[in-house]
């Protein structure tokens, strides 16, 4: 690769490709560009050499790092690389200018991100992610996907401005803006911690996950559902590997939105509480922070990736054939959307973490992290969240939707793109969940390429041994079991229409509420108020006139003696004061 | 009765009824066809029990043939030392949390129209 190249963030070629794609209404050339960029960026991704600064600039005293490859940056990069490419040609039906320069940006900003070794190029495309992913929202056109976007938006410029904030007390602190390893302890470095717990959907912080991507296009979900979050758990790996707070964070992240998911009815709305639910398994395993650990959290970020693209692909299908993805309004869909179904099987399969499928390779390097640390509560919360993915997303999504009641409807099978983007997401799930019969085959090329791939810990863990496989047979098997019984005798509760309430209800409507009633008092208030100002304003200014106007009091010298005196006391008072001060 | 409430395959009068399978795929018949067949939900109920049953009991035979001082099965705590801890885990956390759906269910669920200053969508019009 020639030297100019080798400077140049992949990232901001998936920017550029975004920036063409806005201003070209041809269709064709905006699928080239779509399908174009992220094998070219892949292929500067794979020639780039590590662990070296590629690309720095000095701007006002900075020493910024735009492009430095290492085996973190490098794992999240290759995945978001190779997502970006089937979005693509998952997308190649939609016609729509904006949505695929707007998904391009996004998808280039969160690949720039994962170079950036200084804070303030991070906080650029920190926030870029936020501008340009909002649109996918948008782009729905509903006013409740405008509510929601806003919400987003809101929300998500919060996070990079306290970046921002924080990145810059770390810097008086401590004169460096690296992107480096950070301890808890610091004003600045607690910002950028609340920071980045946003964006990767933190307990209370979470809400937006859940609020706006169920409410994006049928495309922009899927975009949103690879990039976003896994940025965060990239940059929570770089910056606080280790931290453990972020044990008990992750244990609580996995089994809250379990709860959530059974009885939500929006199918994609299940989804973004299992992506959350996802989180806390690599969020547990950062705040673990052992080489094992962080591999996990790699390896689970790269296969969740994949998978949780396919799951949401699965249920994009449905909503562009059905026009709908509740729970109550589907049902029986296998009939016509054959290879859906088992795309969306394969994609059931692997976020369950059954063996031979990706979650299974990359959950097990977790879960035998945390139990060999010796957290004992987190790993049984982690083991109840497994029994849970496997209820909501395992079994719930494509029961109620392909299986189930039979809805009477009859859709046609998805469009070929579609179908072509979920068979290379399936592919994928499958291929790296598959052992390891030849050396780089299977779960091998995976952990090949894990941050730690040397340790040597990892080097000798190994997944398919009858011990893992019995065991997670039993837990799998079990709670199907559990699930066909509770069918049975009828104890599975019904879906039924309505909506779920979350934390978000605090400003939603306690917010909200506060917001009317004070906007109403203050149009009561107000003019009242503005009238006792006005008056007594009137009153001051009539008061100063009688006094100093030209035939005021003063200027008639009825007062000259007292002047004079109060002259000399005032004087007096400030030589007094000066003397004090000085 | 609403369709949220209709268990599958009862029409309005509790009789079984078969969906139609008119325009059902061949490939979809041959993959999946079985899963709308009356039988099917009592033959996964034995299927699984039979699997799941031979999944606790593998553990004490494979635990048995490890030999005498060694373990089949690795457990970093006391309590995951349990015969087929996994199994009753999964069982117990399964239940718990589709049961914990019921009282959920009454507590968390409004109206679609709860949050007044917005109409959740109502779905997109089918590219069919």
């Amino acid at each position: 690769m020639s030297g100019f190249l080798a400077t140049i963030n992949p990232g901001l070629i998936l920017i550029l490709a975004g920036l063409i794609a806005g201003v070209t209404p041809i269709q064709r050339v905006r699928q080239g560009l779509a399908l174009a960029a992220p094998v070219i960026a892949l292929m500067m991704l794979l020639a780039a050499p590590r662990e070296t600064d590629l690309a720095t600039m000095s701007l006002m005293g900075f020493d910024m790092v735009f492009y430095h490859v290492d085996s973190l940056s490098f794992i999240f990069a290759l995945a978001f690389l190779i997502a970006a490419f089937i979005n693509a040609v998952y997308a190649l039906h939609n016609d729509n200018q904006l949505e695929d320069s707007m998904a391009l940006s996004y998808m280039g900003a969160a690949v720039a991100a994962c170079f950036c070794r200084d804070f303030i190029s991070l906080f650029v495309f920190w926030e870029l992610t936020a501008v340009t992913s909002v649109f996918l929202v948008f782009l729905s056109g509903t006013n409740a996907a405008f509510k929601a976007g806003m919400r987003y938006l809101g929300l998500h410029v919060l996070s990079g401005v306290l970046l921002l904030f924080g990145a810059m007390q770390l810097y008086f602190d401590t004169g460096d803006i690296s992107v480096r390893q950070l301890q808890l302890g610091n004003p600045g470095v607690l910002l950028i911690f609340i920071a980045l717990g946003i964006k990767a959907g933190f307990p209370f912080l979470h809400t937006w996950l859940a609020d706006a991507y169920p409410k994006a296009t049928v495309t922009g979900t899927v975009v949103l559902s690879a990039f976003t979050t896994k940025l965060a758990i990239y940059a929570l790996a770089r910056i606080f590997p280790g931290e453990q707070s972020l044990i008990w964070i992750g244990a609580v992240m996995t089994v809250y939105p379990v709860f959530f998911a059974v009885v939500e009815n929006d199918l994609r709305k299940v989804l973004s509480f299992s992506l959350n639910n996802q989180l806390g398994f690599m969020v547990c395993a950062i705040g673990v922070g052992t080489p094992l650990a962080l591999n996990g959290a790699a390896a689970h970020a790269f296969c969740h990736i994949m998978y949780k693209s396919l799951l949401f692909m699965s249920m994009g299908a449905v909503l562009y054939r059905v026009g709908t993805t509740k729970a109550t309004e589907l049902g029986g869909l296998y009939r016509t959307m054959p290879w859906t179904t088992v795309f969306c099987l394969i994609g059931a399969a692997s976020i369950s973490a059954f063996p031979l499928f990706s979650g299974f390779v990359s959950k097990s390097l977790t879960m035998s992290a945390v139990a060999g640390g010796g957290f004992l509560i987190p790993f049984l919360m982690l083991l109840f969240a497994s029994a849970g993915v496997l209820e909501h997303s395992g079994i719930k999504i494509p029961y109620f939707a392909f299986f189930g009641h039979d809805s009477g409807k009859r859709p046609r099978e998805a469009p070929f793109n579609m179908l072509l983007a979920m068979g290379a997401a399936a592919f994928i799930c499958v291929g790296v969940g598959l052992p390891a019969f030849l050396p780089g085959f299977g779960f091998d090329w995976l952990y090949s390429i894990l941050p730690y791939a040397d340790d040597p810990y990892t080097a000798r863990y190994e997944p398919y041994t009858a011990d893992h496989i019995l065991t997670q047979m039993q837990l799998l098997m079990l709670a199907v079991f559990a699930f066909v019984v509770l069918q049975r005798i009828g104890a599975y509760p019904p879906e039924k229409r309505g909506i779920i309430l979350d934390t978000d209800i605090i400003w939603r409507k306690l917010g909200y509420g506060l917001a009317r009633w004070t906007g109403t008092i203050w149009t009561k208030a107000g003019p009242a108020m503005s009238g006792v100002f006005g008056a007594l304003s009137a009153r001051a200014f009539s008061r100063l006139e009688a006094a100093f106007s030209p035939r005021g009091t003063l200027a008639r010298g009825g007062l000259y003696n007292g002047m004079a005196i109060w002259t000399v006391v005032l004087l007096g008072l400030s030589l007094l004061v000066a003397f004090f001060i000085r | 009765m609403s369709d949220s409430t209709r268990p599958p395959h009862l029409s309005d009068h509790g009789e079984h009824e078969l969906p139609d399978d008119s325009q059902t795929t061949p490939f979809a018949k041959f993959l999946f066809g079985w899963t709308s067949k009356p039988w099917t939900a009592r033959f996964l109920f034995i299927l699984l029990g039979i699997i799941s049953l031979g999944l606790i009991l593998a553990e004490p035979l494979l635990e048995a043939s490890a030999g005498e001082g060694h373990h089949f099965r690795h457990a970093y705590f006391g309590i995951d030392a349990i015969t087929a801890f996994h199994a009753w885990w999964g069982f117990g956390a399964f239940t718990l949390v589709v049961l914990a759906g019921w009282p959920l269910g009454r507590l968390m669920r409004r109206d679609e129209e709860y949050y007044k200053d917005e109409e959740e969508p109502a779905g997109e019009e089918p590219h069919a």
